[in-house]
């Protein structure tokens, strides 16, 4: 049995925004800013559209085949070969992006805090941390998704709420200064960070109802928008056309508070809730990775993966991004469409190609089980 | 001299202290005492008794006749000191002794049954075939009655054992609220909540468990509020206990706790009565160990860690700010130090200028760096806290005087401690003592140790790994299926009136979901006369 | 497997013994650096003072002063191509490591502002990760190292006398006092300059500040005080001029922070209204393809003080007193305007944002010769000035008799 947890809704969409506003929390208004300036704040509006595609496909597919997660549907629908080709490159995918991810923690703590320490140190500890975690299995991370959820929320309003007096409306004004396509363009960026909610679609069978996956994704991805708005917004609120120079603006957004001389050097609240989101979002991939690991290779049980899984990161993280410019231009540039590759367009293409054979041969297929059974329902 | 240096030497050829030879003795094993039956002949039973136990000094072995069934012998065996002699007079030796008035003579019935349906006063009486339940009544203080020509033998109940009376709770004082305590006798004790909850579904089994102590365990209940699989899961634990004493209940809660190498308490423990009443209400399981007065109860979930019975009698307003305080002096205990330690050390800019100034003031002097300054207090406020629970009344005031004075005062003028870290040791200190349960604060203060260190080493990563590391854990508890971090995960929106405050009597409409699982629902809803609703 | 756990276990206590805590710092190795300077050095060079706290001198009794007998703070300098590195030369002489997070104030002397750009001097400052924003930036008229070496028994240092001053005038509306953000936001956006406020180092009896008049400050002698004087004006990162107290009051008007009072003349003396709020409204109009300014001005006042015959009971007299008040808002937000614009060409009121924010197409095609053409921005100023009250007693006391 590969997995034998359950998860409620609540605690997916918990992780949901921790896999996606982990990063983009604090990156976004600097990577989207460089294109849209001080526009940023329409982008996490426009991105809706992304995650909403990605719960459109994934949430038909699974209400087409509940029960079963991504990796179960690629041999469902493209055969078991076909299956495993393509779960092959899911789980490259898997592992390069955790450990991108892994790589924006360490540079933001080396740049922001302590930047002697070598940077291998972080990552470790790091992946020690989200060992322990996936380790104890998707109901683990799912608890400390949503009971951590509340104090990254309240945190990021009282910054939000803090930093009130920073804010200058006029720093919105001339909106769409440019036009529509430099906002388009700085679109990129976020949205494929929100379709990051994709990774739920390896979670979905932990659900008690599999088959209104879609629509927890959905909400996840409200939630994800509004709090991204806030955030853009108050970023520029502030900082206005400053915003695009800025290497980690909620950060420095923190810094700035300064209410009634006495709550200042807010920076440690930033650091809270920075640490706890980027643990939960690697710990959410990591056990995507490891999850689709042993799924791709019929085992039995993911966990004896994980140590060697995260050596492997470790070793990954380590020898990748030396240096900051080449991280940021690969977010802004490279990221967006290759997330957006593996989340919307393949996805989409199995929904295609799914629908196509149900035209094409009408017998139903409805089978019921866990990836832990590793059932293989009969395409037909 | 010569005795001195006999290191290699230590057979003693004299006897031990008293002077008598030591009896080679046998010890007894319970399983060989079942074979041996009692036997009609009253002078051998007795003799293989004067066996076992003859040698103890406050074995008493009275002869004597039955008048109304023409001087029948018989004989009581009992423990002094451990019955009501008083009662053994009277209830037992007067009436088949002297006053057999019986209307009409027996004749022909069975002596036996004579003595005890009409002769014998006393309340309990308890059939013995064998001399391990003989012994397990006579070590308990029951009054053995052996009859002649009978096989079996009678057990007395007439208990009386040296004990304190029920006091006040010196551990867990309350301002508000009954003071009563458990006391070291079980029968005080399961009496004590009986009284507070006279149903006759309250159920207290009980259990012997440990081969030398015989300890009796009563597992209460009560039916219908309670899951029954819990009951079953409980009585399956304890009964697989194989040990030889059962001092405390600290030895039951370690033998069947669900994790045993979690330093977080997983059983609660209490010596007031009304908090097990509550916990028994809300579908849990008390378990009584004689011979002290601390009383376990399970399934405990973090938040009941932090949460008193006085919450519930005072004003709610003030127990939720109360509680919310406590939830911070939770954290207070475990963190502090450490965050003190990591933002010193590592992330100075944190802190507002005026304070860093007079913090670098003030380690001018000091030749430690933080963290050993921080480990050395610590270190020395623990030894404090643990010689001032071990010393005498009369001593302890004067060395807590002297502890206090040469820790604060005269540690910081001689800089050998900064004033900032002698502060926060103490505010640490204060706020693990805050919370309800002293051995809660016990594991907080352990933990602190090791986050200190990773404080020290990887600054508020270290801090914050450690943090979730604990986290983590505590996710992974389970007390008896319940999970250890309920209600906030999994989430049991219900549970909120109960955790950060405390809602008003006439809000908490439900129980605790994992723990009474069916039977949630503890008043109905919305009863609550309010003035121009119901008139 | 128990070998397993304890070769684990013992890889990382080991761990524990071998790691260098590279980034841990004891409180008492590191210097506070309080104010920093740059002035001119030798051969081109910048010269960095940094100014630096004795935390010896902090009495333990949590006093604002320092103790008796032991120097509050220490002075060093160095020199170097950029200011970076002036203070990697700085590491030689310094006996502890500089901790920039508690940095009040930076000072430019007035040659080097005059001759570098600000924007190269104050890179370092907005890259660095402990430097905040919210430290004061004044242009130095006197030499620095008089500026750092005061004796200031209020203070503990020179800079945080500096930074009280500048705080107080914050409050107060005095002088046009500006932090670090300000400075950093002035150079950034595209034709706007920043302003900054002056300092200088008067010494000896009865000497007045260049700005001012000397009927307006005495200064027992004899004495060294540090005085905000002036306000220092900027064009293309470089100190173009300075604005005397009646221009940096016009300024502090348009910017909507004037604060303490206004002498309005009335029959053959003064009537001082004390200022409770200032309020300014800058819009933009187009005439005939131009762009032009407007400037309305709104503030709340008091009747301070009169010595005058002026009775204050009619409603009459109110009015004259807002209308004379009104004439020398005019006044000084003319002579600021005049001596910015004209003068030196330098947009310090922020009128580019205006023009950027209200009308894009128009300012992308005028932005490139915007500051040529400061001279002949029509800008018109409307003042009005109310005044509510007049404290405790209505009637002066001149008028008793």
């Amino acid at each position: 049995m590969l997995e034998g947890g359950r998860i409620s809704e609540a605690e997916l969409i918990a992780m949901m925004m921790y896999t996606v506003m982990g990063t983009a929390f604090f990156f976004l208004p600097a990577v989207a800013a460089a294109f849209a300036g001080r526009d940023v704040w329409l982008t996490p509006i426009l991105a809706v559209v992304a995650g909403f595609l990605v719960a459109l496909f994934t949430g038909y597919l699974s209400s087409r085949f509940s029960g079963f997660n991504f990796f179960n549907w690629t041999e469902i629908i493209l055969g078991k070969t076909g299956g495993k080709i393509l779960q092959f490159f899911y789980v490259l995918w898997f592992l390069h992006v955790t450990s991108i991810i892994v790589n924006e923690f360490v540079y933001f703590v080396r740049i922001a805090f302590m930047p002697v320490t070598p940077p291998l140190v972080f990552s470790i500890l790091l992946l020690i941390l989200t060992g322990v975690a996936v380790y104890g299995g998707v109901e683990m991370i799912g608890r400390l998704a949503i009971v951590y959820l509340p104090v990254s929320i309240v945190i990021s309003m009282g910054i939000t709420l803090m930093a009130a007096g920073l804010y200058d409306f006029a720093n919105l004004t001339p909106i769409l200064e440019r036009g529509i396509a430099p906002v388009l363009a700085g679109t990129f960026p976020p949205a494929g960070w929100r379709s990051e909610i994709f990774l739920g679609a390896m979670f979905f069978p932990f659900l008690k109802r599999p088959e209104k996956a879609g629509w927890v994704l959905f909400r996840a991805d409200l939630w994800i928008g509004f709090l991204l708005l806030v955030d853009a917004l108050s970023v520029t609120l502030a900082f206005g056309d400053e915003a695009a120079r800025l290497t980690l603006p909620v950060y420095s957004l923190a810094r700035e508070i300064n209410l009634m001389h006495f709550f200042q050097h807010m920076e440690a609240l930033v650091l809270i809730m920075w640490f706890a989101g980027i643990f939960v979002k690697v710990a959410a991939w990591e056990y995507a990775t490891m999850l689709g690991m042993a799924q791709w290779l019929n085992l039995k049980s993911y966990r004896p993966l994980v140590l060697p899984g995260s050596l492997l990161l470790a070793a990954v993280t380590n020898y990748d991004m030396p240096n900051v410019a080449i991280l940021t231009h690969f977010l802004a540039s490279v990221t967006p469409f290759d997330l957006m590759l593996f989340t919307i367009v393949l996805p989409g293409i199995l929904v295609v190609l799914s629908l196509v054979r149900k035209s094409l041969n009408p017998r139903r297929v409805k089978r019921k089980g866990f990836p832990g059974k590793n059932v293989v329902a009969d395409p037909g | 001299m010569s005795g001195f240096f006999r290191f290699g030497k230590t057979r003693d050829k004299e006897g031990p202290v008293s002077g008598s030879p030591p009896e080679e003795r046998p010890d007894f094993r319970e399983d060989e005492l079942a074979r041996v039956p009692v036997v009609r002949d009253l002078d051998q039973n007795l003799a293989r008794l004067r066996e076992i136990i003859g040698a103890s000094y406050d074995a008493v072995f009275r002869r004597f006749r039955v008048a109304l069934l023409d001087g029948l012998p018989c004989a009581i065996i009992f423990l002094d000191n451990m019955v009501n002699t008083a009662d053994v007079q009277d209830t037992v030796l007067r009436p088949l002794m002297f006053e057999s008035t019986l209307a009409g003579h027996p004749g022909g019935r069975d002596p036996l049954q004579v003595i005890r349906d009409y002769l014998l006063g006393v309340p309990e009486t308890m059939a013995i075939r064998n001399l391990a339940e003989l012994f397990t009544y006579l070590m308990s203080g029951c009054v053995i009655l052996m009859i002649q020509g009978e096989e079996m033998a009678l057990a007395l109940s007439l208990k009386a054992y040296p004990q304190r009376p029920v006091g006040t709770s010196e551990i867990e004082p309350a301002v508000r609220g009954p003071r009563e305590a458990f006391t070291e006798n079980i029968a005080v004790n399961t009496s004590l909540v009986r009284k507070r909850l006279k149903t006759p579904n309250l159920t207290a089994e009980s259990l012997t468990l440990g081969t030398v102590s015989r300890t009796t365990v009563v597992v209460m209940y009560v039916r219908g509020l309670v899951d029954p699989k819990l009951v079953a899961e409980v009585k399956k634990r304890l009964t697989r206990i194989k040990i030889d004493a059962i001092l405390e209940s600290g030895y039951l809660e370690e033998l069947i706790q669900d994790n045993p190498y979690s330093p977080f308490p997983q059983l609660g423990n209490t010596e007031r009565p009304d908090r097990i009443a509550a916990a028994l209400l809300e579908g849990r399981v008390a378990l009584f160990t004689d011979g002290t007065p601390t009383v376990l109860w399970l399934p405990v979930r973090f938040t009941d860690l932090i949460q008193v019975p006085e919450d519930y009698y005072q004003n709610y307003y003030f127990a939720s700010a109360i509680r919310i305080l406590r939830f911070f002096a939770f954290w207070m205990a475990i963190a502090l130090p450490s965050f003190y330690i990591a933002v010193i050390t590592y992330h100075q800019e944190m802190i507002p200028t005026r304070i860093f100034e007079s913090i670098a003031a003030s380690r001018e002097g000091i030749p430690f760096p933080t963290v050993v300054e921080a480990l050395l207090l610590e270190a020395a406020t623990e030894m404090l806290r643990e010689a001032g629970i071990r010393l005498p009344v009369l001593v302890g005031q004067a060395v807590s005087i002297v502890g206090a004075l040469i820790l604060g005062q005269v540690a910081v003028t001689a800089s050998l401690v900064s004033p900032q870290m002698v502060i926060v040791v103490a505010l640490a200190l204060m706020a693990s003592f805050m919370l309800p349960t002293y051995n809660t604060g016990l594991t907080l203060r352990l933990l602190r140790f090791p986050l200190m260190i990773m404080a020290a080493l990887w600054g508020l990563f270290g801090l914050m790994g450690g943090l979730f590391l604990i986290l983590m854990h505590m996710l992974s508890l389970r007390s008896f299926g319940a999970a250890y971090y309920g209600p906030f995960a999994p989430f049991e929106p219900s549970g909120m009136k109960d955790t950060f405050v405390r809602a008003p009597w006439w809000a908490m409409t439900l129980r605790p979901r994992q723990i009474a699982k069916e039977n949630v629902r503890r008043q109905q809803p919305d009863w609550l006369a309010r003035p121009g609703r119901d008139n | 497997m128990l070998f397993r756990l304890l070769a684990l276990s013992l890889a990382l206590v080991l761990m524990l013994f071998t790691g260098g805590c590279w980034d841990q710092r004891e409180v008492e190795t590191l210097g506070l650096v309080d104010g920093m300077a740059l002035e001119r050095g030798a051969h081109g060079q910048i010269k960095v003072t940094l100014q630096i706290l004795n935390s010896r001198a902090i009495s333990h009794s949590a006093g604002a002063g320092p103790v008796q007998g032991i120097k509050a703070y220490q002075n060093f300098s160095a020199q170097g191509q950029t200011v970076d590195h002036a203070l990697t030369m700085l590491n030689r002489i310094i006996p502890r490591r500089p901790f920039y997070s508690s940095l009040r104030l930076v000072v430019v002397s007035e040659d080097l502002a005059r001759e570098r750009d600000l924007r190269e001097l104050l890179d370092f400052l907005t890259r660095s990760r402990e430097v905040r924003r919210n430290a004061w930036f004044v242009v130095s008229r006197s030499p620095i190292s008089r500026l750092f070496d005061e004796n200031t028994p209020l203070s503990m240092t020179p800079s945080s006398q500096v930074e009280a001053i500048m705080h107080k005038s914050e409050l107060s509306g005095f002088y046009a006092v500006t932090p670090l953000s300000d400075v950093i936001k002035g150079v950034a956006a595209q034709g706007s300059s920043p302003v900054a406020a002056g300092l200088v180092v008067i010494r000896s009896a009865f000497q007045a500040p260049p700005d001012m008049e000397a009927r307006h400050v005495m200064l027992p002698e004899p004495f060294q005080s540090i005085v905000l004087s002036g306000a220092a004006v900027f064009r293309e990162g470089h100190l173009a001029g300075w604005l005397n107290e009646e221009e940096s009051n016009g300024l502090l008007w348009v910017q909507g922070k004037r604060g303490g009072a206004i002498e309005v003349p009335t029959g053959n003396s003064m009537t001082s209204l004390n200022l409770l709020h200032s309020r300014a409204a800058v819009k933009m109009g187009k005439t005939g393809g131009q762009p032009s300014i407007f400037v309305r001005i709104d503030a709340e006042t008091v009747v301070g003080e009169t010595d005058s015959t002026i009775t204050l009971t009619k409603d009459t007299d109110y009015t004259e007193l807002e209308q004379g008040a009104g004439r020398i808002v005019q006044k000084e937000v003319g002579a600021a305007l005049s001596k910015a614009l004209a003068g030196y060409r330098s947009d310090i009121f922020g009128f580019s944002q205006v023009v950027h924010r209200s009308d894009p197409k128009l300012w992308k095609t005028i932005k490139d010769t915007w500051s040529d053409q400061l001279p002949q921005l029509p800008v018109s100023v409307e003042a009005h000035v109310k005044v509510t009250t007049s404290g405790l007693t209505s009637k002066p006391l001149l008028d008793l008799h």
